[in-house]
């Protein structure tokens, strides 16, 4: 009995080796690459009212959706020095009530037509969609601007940055910035805010910004969704087309420190958790290599992961990039990551080797190159998938002074760079020479490390970015 | 935790039910087209061609509850092995992807009841992650080895670190009242960031043990959604995954109710914090409980706020009005105590949390905040929901329901996560229909049942500031993870 039953399960153990090899022999195969769909971003119908709103309006019947956004002329680097905040307080208390209607009536309408109906933005079914722009237009248009209210949305944008600043990551990110485009630059003070700056934000401030900055002139409405352009443009004058207020825009201008020599930047925030930001100052958006330097940072991310964490296992993720500013700043090439104290000069030595071979001429392939590319195209439709995110493509592209159809140029931008580009881009944004790199942590832990490390000069410097006494002496 | 108000409105719906007076109109179901391979494998296929990509989403019945004590971490260990490659894919499939145009949040997650990986592509490129996905399943596991392992592991260690550094008001406070409502033993007790000692010594065969029986054709389901047709779909699921072998059925632990049969108060001090937080939690109801439609309606009487959580919001960040639900009214508009409050049941496979959490201004004691909850909850038995509360709540649900499926990825997400959940695709649509039949007695019916006196009160609060505890002469256990003194 137990001979035949061992040699049944030899049998079936045989029996099980031969099917799989049988089938690993007719696995089907990767099947051939299918043509490629060009990218096509939907057609934007431009529309000015006579009061100087600008109107963007693309159709799409696919769903029964319609997604507004109202993108003002200021953003988080408009706010004043000191009074970090007021941009979004300004914004968000436009919903606390208006000249027609207070806060609870306005609370209720939008509840009555079940969509969240903010002063910016909202999304909607299609029948909703002309009560849900006279809502947004009475918040834009007529705001009451109470007291009581401006101090709610106080608190609740402190609150957003004591949340913000409770993040591990914020240290480095903020010493990243003021280091790079210095402490009073816009961008700087914006990932420097605190809850101390929107304290010292009055109502006279609010109401003064809104009348100085929010008009018909500084405001583009973008509508995307199943509503006919001619109905849209309809309703958006109906709505808007009565405003008349001057405004201008917020026109931050940016005022960049010189570059200095490469330093590791060292702060001490105590604790296990080291991050690590290392870059330089990017093209503008504007630049004729700047789709160059986007593939470039494609092709150094993905090395960057290959290197730091599929080979070396050093990090969990991280990425290298160029982050994008409106079109009359620079950009910044950086990268960030998180990494153990102990291991914080490996990751250092491969990143600072990875840009060193970017930097070589012959370093980039072509099959990479078209890898990247295929990326940053392919991933273009489900960036525009539905309404929503069509319309936020179209918001960013405002927002940074570009056209609203800026993703097709983006494409045949993108789908133009060669590799000699990609190498002239490499030489020229990635500056070994003047690297800011910002190490936060455990200052017992990196310090001798880093140092050991010979990577560069490490001064250690306080949330300021003021050097403060070595372990070593003064 | 990841299901919540988002994921109980998705679907399509009929134009006429844009506003909340209209709501009683019918709700459509993505259409969508489900078979079961021979092999036991389940596919779901939504096909539509308004824009030129593809979503595919493989959920595997397998999560944080099936790892073994001593072994704790393991399911997401064996989701990086996965996402290791095979042996016909030379690199990791998110890199691959990548390559292809293809994007993804995160390319798999591992949550308490299931792992899935899942991308968007361009149409054209639907056959090749078919075609990789199957591969996935044909050879799971294959890439556990040592050398891998011994590679993944650090990588896991990091990811583990980032949870710690993660601020304890949203990633440890909430494992604090995680256990404390599955004590040890419970099968969601197994944590999702576990003891990384339990994974040092797992061996290739340990991991293959472990999740091999899992990873099988009759223990996934497959939803793609997007531009295809769906008769060349399913041609291209059955010449991919038909031929893997149907393995043995997957047996998984039972999951048992949870309760509380009392009060427990905890603490969690955090360093990083500097204004208290209060959260006051209940066992809920589960995704496919009957009772969870009026627990949700329940929810957004207190606090409509929580739509200003869409997607839309986050981007552009400013809120709507707020000065709707009966909490959020209290204490944000009228007194000015708080500057955010969110009420929710979040779901699991077998279980729900209900959860009240509010954000005081500086200098607002959480006693008086609790106070102000118990009583606004107290008052609901006097003072019902009203009609008109539950008609704005499915208003605002049934606009959610069209707005919320627009992408393809919550499509494909949606359709397999009712199937493993709730055994129905369109279970979604069965959750808005019942919401749309409750009245102010189902509400009242649940409050009863489900706020009782068992329940978890939580204070978040500074480190060293014991005396910002809410009501400190109760008694309380101080929760706070070990890592949050260490590390911070």
């Amino acid at each position: 009995m137990t001979r035949l039953v061992r040699t049944v399960s030899l049998a079936a153990v045989v029996a099980v080796s031969h099917s799989t090899i049988a089938m690993a022999q007719s696995e089907p195969p990767r099947p051939p690459a299918a043509p490629p769909r060009p990218f096509q971003f939907p057609a934007v119908q431009a529309h000015t009212l006579a009061n100087g709103l600008r109107v963007y309006v693309v159709e799409d019947h696919s769903v029964q959706v319609v997604a507004v956004r109202a993108v003002p002329a200021v953003n988080e680097l408009s706010d004043p020095a000191g009074r970090e905040g007021l941009t979004q307080v300004m914004l968000s208390a436009l919903s606390e009530g208006t000249t027609n209607q207070s806060a609870a009536q306005l609370a209720a309408a939008s509840a009555r037509i079940g969509t969240a109906v903010a002063p910016t933005a909202f999304t909607t079914v299609t029948p909703a969609f002309e009560a849900g722009l006279a809502l947004m237009g009475d918040m834009l248009m007529h705001p009451s601007f109470d007291s009581l209210a401006i101090e709610r949305r106080k608190a609740a944008q402190a609150a957003s940055y004591r949340t913000i600043n409770s993040r591990a990551s914020t240290p480095a990110r903020a010493l990243f910035y003021a280091l790079l485009d210095g402490r009073e630059d816009a961008v700087a003070r914006a990932q420097n805010a605190t809850d101390a700056g929107v304290s010292a934000i009055t109502r006279a401030d609010v109401v003064s910004f809104y009348e100085a900055h929010v008009g018909p002139s500084t405001i583009s409405l973008v509508i995307v969704g199943d509503v006919r352009d001619a109905d849209a443009l309809a309703a958006a004058t109906r709505v808007f087309g009565g405003w008349r207020k001057a405004a201008t825009a917020a026109e931050p201008v940016a005022t960049l420190p010189a570059p200095k020599p490469t330093t590791i930047y060292l702060r001490d925030v105590g604790g296990d958790a080291t991050y690590i930001y290392a870059g330089n100052v990017g093209p503008r958006r504007d630049a004729p290599d700047a789709f160059a330097a986007e593939v470039l940072g494609t092709i150094a991310s993905s090395r960057f992961i290959r290197a730091l964490r599929d080979r070396r296992a050093l990090v969990y993720s991280g990425v290298v990039s160029v982050m994008w500013k409106p079109a009359s700043r620079p950009s910044e090439f950086f990268g960030s990551t998180t990494v153990a104290a102990s291991k914080a000069d490996s990751v250092l030595t491969e990143w600072i080797a990875l840009l060193r071979s970017l930097r070589d001429p012959s370093s980039v392939t072509q099959g990479e190159l078209t890898n990247a590319i295929t990326s940053r195209v392919g991933v273009l439709w489900t960036k525009t998938d539905g309404p929503d995110s069509v319309a936020t493509r179209i918001v960013d592209a405002l927002r940074d002074d570009l056209p609203p159809n800026y993703l097709a140029q983006y494409a045949a931008g993108v789908g133009a760079v060669t590799v000699p580009a990609v190498a002239a881009a490499a030489q020229k944004y990635i500056d070994l020479d003047h690297l800011v790199i910002v190490v936060t942590g455990d200052r017992k832990v990196l310090e001798p490390v880093l140092r050991a490390a010979n990577i560069a000069p490490v001064v250690v410097v306080d949330s300021a970015g003021r050097p403060v006494a070595s372990q070593d002496g003064p | 935790m990841r299901r919540s108000f988002i994921f109980c409105a998705l679907a399509a719906l009929d134009v006429g039910v844009a506003t909340a007076q209209a709501s009683s109109a019918p709700l459509r179901a993505l259409p969508y087209t489900r078979f079961v391979l021979p092999n036991g494998l389940t596919a779901i296929l939504n096909a539509d061609h308004a824009s030129p990509i593809a979503a595919v989403d493989v959920f595997y019945r397998i999560g944080f509850r099936d790892d073994k004590p001593g072994r704790f971490g393991m399911a997401h260990l064996c989701e990086h092995v996965m996402a290791e490659g095979s042996p016909n894919m030379k690199q990791p499939q998110s890199t691959f992807y990548r390559s292809l145009g293809g994007t993804s949040r995160r390319f798999a997650e591992t949550s308490e009841d299931i792992t899935h990986y899942y991308v968007s592509v361009p149409s054209h490129q639907l056959e090749t992650v078919l075609w990789t996905e199957g591969d996935r399943l044909r050879h799971a596991l294959s890439r556990a080895d040592s050398a891998t392992l011994a590679a993944i592991r650090p990588v896991v260690a990091q990811e583990r670190a980032n949870f710690e550094n993660a601020p304890l008001e949203v990633a440890g406070s909430r494992s604090a009242v995680w256990f404390a409502l599955f004590p040890e033993g419970h099968p969601y007790n197994n944590a999702a960031q576990s003891p990384l000692s339990d994974l040092a010594n797992v061996t290739p065969a340990d991991v293959k043990d472990a999740c091999g029986p899992y990873y099988v054709p009759n223990n996934a389901v497959i939803a793609v959604s997007g531009d295809f047709d769906p008769a060349i779909a399913r041609r291209w699921i059955e010449k991919y995954f038909g031929d893997i072998p149907r393995a043995a059925p997957v047996q998984r632990v039972s999951v048992g109710a949870s309760s509380l049969s009392a009060e427990k108060r905890l603490v969690v001090e955090d360093a990083r914090q500097t204004v208290p937080t209060l959260r006051m939690v209940w066992p809920g109801a589960a995704y496919d409980n009957p009772d969870r439609a009026a627990l949700l309606a329940l929810a957004s009487c207190l606090s409509l706020a929580r739509v200003a959580s869409d997607g839309h919001f986050a981007s552009v960040g400013v809120a709507p009005p707020t000065a709707l639900g009966r909490l959020s009214k209290l204490l944000v508009q009228d007194r000015q105590l708080a500057t955010r409050v969110m009420a929710e049941n979040y779901d699991v496979q077998h279980a729900g949390i209900f959860e009240i959490e509010i954000h005081p201004r500086p200098n607002v004691a959480l006693t008086t905040i609790e106070t102000l909850v118990d009583s606004v909850l107290a008052s609901i038995a006097s003072q019902p929901v009203t009609k008109e509360e539950l008609a704005l709540y499915n208003g605002y649900n049934a606009v959610h329901l069209a707005t919320s499926l627009q992408p393809r990825p919550a499509r494909a997400d949606t359709l397999a996560h009712d199937e493993v959940f709730a055994g129905d695709p369109a279970a979604y649509v069965q959750q808005a229909m019942r919401a749309r039949s409750l009245t102010p007695a189902d509400i009242e019916r649940v409050r009863r049942k489900y706020l009782g006196a068992g329940r978890i009160v939580m204070s978040l609060v500074p480190a060293g500031k014991l005396e910002l505890v809410s009501k400190p002469e109760l008694p309380y256990t101080n929760a706070t993870p070990p890592y949050a003194t260490r590390s911070r």
